[in-house]
């Protein structure tokens, strides 16, 4: 039945290197967690490293997609999955950049002699991970469902950084000592909350790919 | 808009009138052809005419008495069988091999030389060939005949072969053409030679077309009349051997026509009669070839003849019998034009040209030379706008597979192949009758007239099929009426042919003579005065100055002047047609010329 | 009645013979609009197309059922098919300009509808060729033959003839399947200058060009008009499977 065979092949190699891309950065975003959780500073080292080879899918990937649109004109769904991937490896890049600026603050940990990881850190690195997964999942899958999972998932990730804003606030009226620490761990929350909102962008763009409108949330 | 379409309605019907004409004409053909020999027949027995062996007619028999003569044509059936026969043996081998030949061996200059060589042997008049086989080509076969007389059925063979050659060479090169190259490369990609791939690919794939070229060349051999009367000793006998004299159903006619007596005249009309049957017949043939000719087993109808060419198949053989061929006809050519011109000029003097006739004393071919001209003038006026309207009709007005048009289409097959001599049978009984019972130029012209209709319909229907649909459209769809259409765009784009068919009409006109004979007059007289005067053209005045054998110098130098005129009319004609096409191919005017291989 | 800018269609069926090449029809076309007709060879989109001014009357066997209107006439219930093409004009596949003077070709259409002053011809010629963008190629050799032009010139001198009795509607059916690149571009620039004054209805088996030039698009198959919308949905998110598969490519 299918006659554009070698563009097929070709669109699932696509495809399968957004999947790695997207598997460094979650391997990115669980080291750089465990890197701060266990003050593996070395860990924290690699991740900085791995993030330029996401800068090299993205480049590749980018590459890939462009040549596509002038090799083989795709139009309708071809055009839809080409063009969203051409705007999802930004927000994976993006993702990747994140769990780097993470691992470059656990490093400015390294003098402080107290350390006490507040537990909603993990938290929210853990349903950032799934997120990001989910979010790429569905654009594979091309499975608008899953879609929808992640985009209610990041109310549930926006609570979580609302609850550890208020935390913070308290912990730093106790003791104003640790107000250095608390401000890096807000950032942190920050971070991961903003890649919770990557994995909607990238949402947004499975739903495109689906339904050819698209809608941001 | 009422008008215009009243017009179109018009246009319409005035085309289909024309072509009416042309049924008209082969019914009045057969009717009156029948008619006048219905009396004969029943007078002399239908079995006795057919199949008795004596012919001795005496000119005194009329119906109301018994009969003193013999009316029996059977030997004349006989040797135009046997006449016919040979000059395929002759004329088909020849025409097949030339054609081949000319499709698959020969290219560039030679192909268009001996292409144009072609075409000439098909525009000389056969008085010309006549002529020139008594007078020459006669003398080189006189010892080999037991009476020191090569007139009979060897020589009619011979002659005849080289006439019907034309006709068998341009049809198959037709068809050879039309096969597909790509069968020949396939041939080629499997390790064919190129004779291997030309015997067993090309002219199998080309067999129906072959067949119906070999079948047009029996109708042609059939009909010839002059050059048959002048070659074949016309004792009315069965021909024992290759070198005795026989006569022909069309030379019987000639032969007699002027002195006949009134029943001896209803059996020349039977000879006509029986003529008609065999075109009919050959028209029946020439249906069967070319519907079944791919469903019935091609192997099995010329067995002879597939025998010849797998023998000759393989190797070069197949390749030189083409050369042969080739050259034989080229040479043919070339020694009638040169024996002709050599003998004749020196004979063409002021007196000849421009004297005044004397009636047993001196010769002038002037009022043949004006006769032929009135001729032509009146016929190509009649003929032409005829065959065109005709083809019109049958090309743009037909809708495919209309009763009316395939009526129309058989009976032009059947104008063309009715013989010359029959026309002349029938303008004999019809113009001149209708015209006051004496010969005259216009009743000739009259006749020729429908005999040219054929030729004129076939050559234009055929310019009119080339010029593409896309200019019809293109005028259609900018709002213009179909008559509009047909005038200013299609007839214009088919001008080269209507024009090569307006002087091919001319050199028929001038090169026949039997259709003349008993409608125009076969003596030779003083200047016309008209249309109503008798006359003779320049053919028949051959013909006669030929027979007669008193004017042998004058003959040659008429027989020089038909030659020039007629390889010039067929040199113009071929000349127009390329100028004309290419003028329609945008060459001439030189605005970016390399483009156009992009466009089409 | 007069002839307007839109054709509507309605239940239209047509048959060659037994062969049913269109199944009931329904369309909309927009005035002064572009719309392209898509589909795989002997989808019937040409056969359309040919309705739009009768130039299936030519068929034998053609019978053809149903509502053409173009502006209020029905055109399939007028007996004047000449002012119909007169109104709507048409560009073939292949050039076919007349063997004659450029000048004579678009002459043609003027003078059938009986203007036979030399100025008023002048006029047109020249009003013509320049909608055509060919004036300044062309003036200087109007009496020259068109068929010494190239490809891409002949064809734009078809067009230019026929604009030469201002059509209302301008059918192309694949007016650029035989040309080079280049020319391919000038037609479809022409097409867009075109749009301002009448609507076009172009035929097209090159779907880049249906993207480039048209505003709606048509996608037909087997007979059926399967999709009809605007040409940036037809081609970004096609609503029918089927129209998906064919312009992917992924059809049959």
């Amino acid at each position: 039945m299918t006659v554009r065979k070698i563009f097929d092949e070709e669109l699932s190699e696509l495809k399968l290197q957004l999947v790695k891309m997207c598997r460094v950065t979650e391997e990115m975003m669980a080291d750089s967690i465990t890197a701060l959780t266990q003050r593996d500073y070395e860990l924290a080292q690699s991740v900085v490293y791995l993030d330029k080879k996401v800068d090299e899918y993205e480049m590749n990937i980018e590459k890939q997609c462009l040549r596509l649109l002038i090799k083989q004109q795709p139009v309708a769904r071809d055009f839809r999955t080409v063009s969203s991937a051409l705007k999802i490896i930004t927000d994976v890049e993006r993702i990747g950049d994140q769990a780097a600026d993470i691992s470059a603050l656990t490093s400015s940990f390294k003098e402080e002699k107290s350390f006490d990881c507040p537990d909603l850190i993990p938290k929210m690195g853990e349903l950032a991970i799934k997120m990001v997964k989910e979010a790429i999942n569905s654009f594979v899958n091309e499975n608008p469902f899953a879609a929808d999972d992640v985009i209610k998932a990041d109310d549930e990730m926006d609570d979580m950084f609302d609850e550890f804003k208020k935390q913070t606030v308290e912990k730093i009226k106790q003791n104003s000592q640790c107000a250095d620490t608390a401000i890096l761990f807000m950032m942190i929350a920050k971070y991961l909350e903003r890649i919770g909102d990557h994995a909607v962008n990238i949402c947004e763009w499975t739903k495109y790919n689906e339904s050819g409108v698209h809608v941001k949330v | 808009m009422n008008s215009s379409k009243i017009k179109e309605q018009g246009g319409k019907a005035i085309f289909a009138g024309t072509a009416g004409i042309c049924i008209l004409a082969v019914i009045a053909i057969f009717v009156f052809i029948i008619l006048q020999s219905i009396p004969a027949l029943s007078k002399i027995g239908f079995t006795d005419f057919l199949f008795g062996t004596k012919w001795n007619p005496d000119a005194n028999d009329i119906y109301a008495n018994d009969l003193v003569g013999k009316y029996g044509i059977l030997n004349m059936i006989v040797g135009t069988v046997f006449s016919t026969i040979g000059a395929l043996a002759v004329g088909g081998t020849l025409g097949y091999f030339t054609a081949v030949y000319l499709a698959f061996f020969c290219k560039g200059k030679l192909k268009k030389i001996i292409n144009t060589m072609v075409n000439l042997l098909a525009g000389i008049p056969s008085v010309i060939y006549g002529f020139f086989a008594i007078k020459a080509v006669m003398k080189l076969f006189n010892w080999m005949s037991p009476t020191g007389n090569a007139t009979g059925l060897f020589m009619t063979s011979l002659i005849l072969g080289i006439m019907i050659l034309p006709t068998v060479t341009s049809l198959t090169k037709t068809s050879l053409e039309a096969v597909p190259k790509s069968y020949y490369e396939g041939a080629l990609a499997l390790g064919a030679t190129h004779e291997h791939a030309v015997f067993k690919t090309m002219v199998p794939a080309a067999k129906s077309g072959i067949k119906a070229a070999l079948i047009l060349g029996i109708g042609r051999a059939l009909g010839e009349t002059m050059a048959v009367v002048m070659v074949a000793g016309n004792s009315p006998q069965i021909p024992d051997g290759l070198f005795e004299s026989f006569r022909t159903l069309t030379a019987n006619i000639v032969l007699e026509m002027s002195y006949a007596g009134e029943v001896q005249m209803g059996a020349l009309f039977s000879t006509g009669a029986v003529l008609l049957v065999f075109v009919a017949v050959i028209n029946i043939l020439m249906g069967f070839v070319k519907t079944g000719g791919q469903k019935t087993k091609s192997k099995k109808s010329l067995p002879l003849w597939d025998k010849i060419t797998s023998k000759i198949n393989f190797g070069k053989i197949g390749k030189i019998a083409c050369f042969v061929s080739a050259v034989f006809a080229g040479i043919f050519l070339v020694s009638l034009v040169v024996y002709i011109l050599i003998m004749g000029l020196p004979h063409i003097t002021g007196q000849l040209l421009f004297g005044e006739f004397e009636y047993g004393g001196e010769i002038s071919i002037l009022p043949s030379i004006v006769a032929t001209l009135m001729t032509i003038l009146l016929s190509i006026v009649i003929a032409i706008p005829l065959g065109i309207a005709t083809a019109i009709f049958l090309n743009e007005y037909t809708k495919k597979g209309s009763r009316f048009i395939s009526i129309i289409r058989s009976a032009v097959d059947i104008l063309s192949g009715v013989p010359s001599i029959v026309y002349g049978l029938f303008g004999a009984i019809t113009f001149v009758v209708l015209l006051g019972g004496s010969y005259s130029i216009l009743a000739g012209s009259l006749t020729i007239s429908i005999m040219l209709l054929p030729t004129v319909i076939r050559s234009t229907e055929e310019s009119l099929k080339s010029v593409p649909d896309s200019f019809r459209e293109g005028s259609l769809a900018l709002g213009a009426g179909k008559l509009r259409t047909i005038f200013k765009v299609v007839l214009p784009s088919a001008m080269p042919g209507i024009i090569a068919a307006v002087i091919l009409s001319i050199g028929r006109v001038v090169s026949e003579s039997a259709p003349f004979m008993f409608t125009m007059g076969a003596s030779i007289k003083p200047m016309p005065d008209g249309y109503m005067s008798s006359g003779t053209t320049l053919a028949v005045a051959l013909y006669k100055l030929s027979s007669e054998n008193l004017h042998t110098n004058e003959a040659y130098a008429t027989a020089c002047i038909l030659i020039v005129i007629v390889l010039a009319l067929n040199l113009l004609a071929e000349w127009v047609g390329k100028k004309l096409e290419k003028k329609l191919n945008g060459e001439t005017n030189g605005i970016r010329t390399k483009h156009k291989r992009k466009a089409s | 009645m007069e002839y307007g800018q839109n054709i509507s269609v309605k239940q239209a069926d047509l048959y060659y013979g037994d062969f049913h090449a269109l199944k009931n029809i329904n369309i909309e076309i927009p005035a002064k609009k572009i719309t392209a007709f898509i589909g795989p060879s002997g989808c019937g989109k040409s056969t359309l197309l040919k309705c739009f001014n009768r130039m299936n009357d030519l068929v034998e066997g053609c019978k053809i059922t149903g509502e053409f209107k173009i502006g209020e006439v029905d055109i399939y219930k007028t007996n004047d098919v000449n002012a119909l093409r007169k109104n709507v004009g048409m560009v073939f596949q292949k050039p076919n300009p007349f063997p004659m003077s450029v000048y004579d070709n678009i002459a043609y259409g003027p003078r059938t509808f009986g203007i036979k002053k030399r100025a008023q011809l002048d006029e047109i010629v020249e009003r013509s060729l320049k909608q055509a963008a060919m004036w300044d190629e062309l003036k200087d050799r109007l009496n020259k033959s068109a068929l010494g032009l190239s490809g891409g010139q002949q064809q734009r001198l078809c067009i230019a003839r026929a604009l030469s009795i201002s059509p209302k509607i301008i059918l192309m059916d694949e007016p650029t399947s035989a040309l080079d690149p280049i020319s391919t571009g000038k037609i479809e620039e022409l097409c867009g200058e075109l749009k301002e004054q009448a609507t076009i209805v172009i035929v097209t088996h090159n779907m880049q060009q249906a993207t480039r030039i048209s505003d709606k698009t048509g996608f037909f198959l087997l007979g059926d008009l399967v999709e009809f919308g605007d040409t940036d949905q037809i081609f970004t998110n096609p609503k029918n499977e089927k129209t998906e598969n064919y312009i992917t490519g992924r059809f049959g």
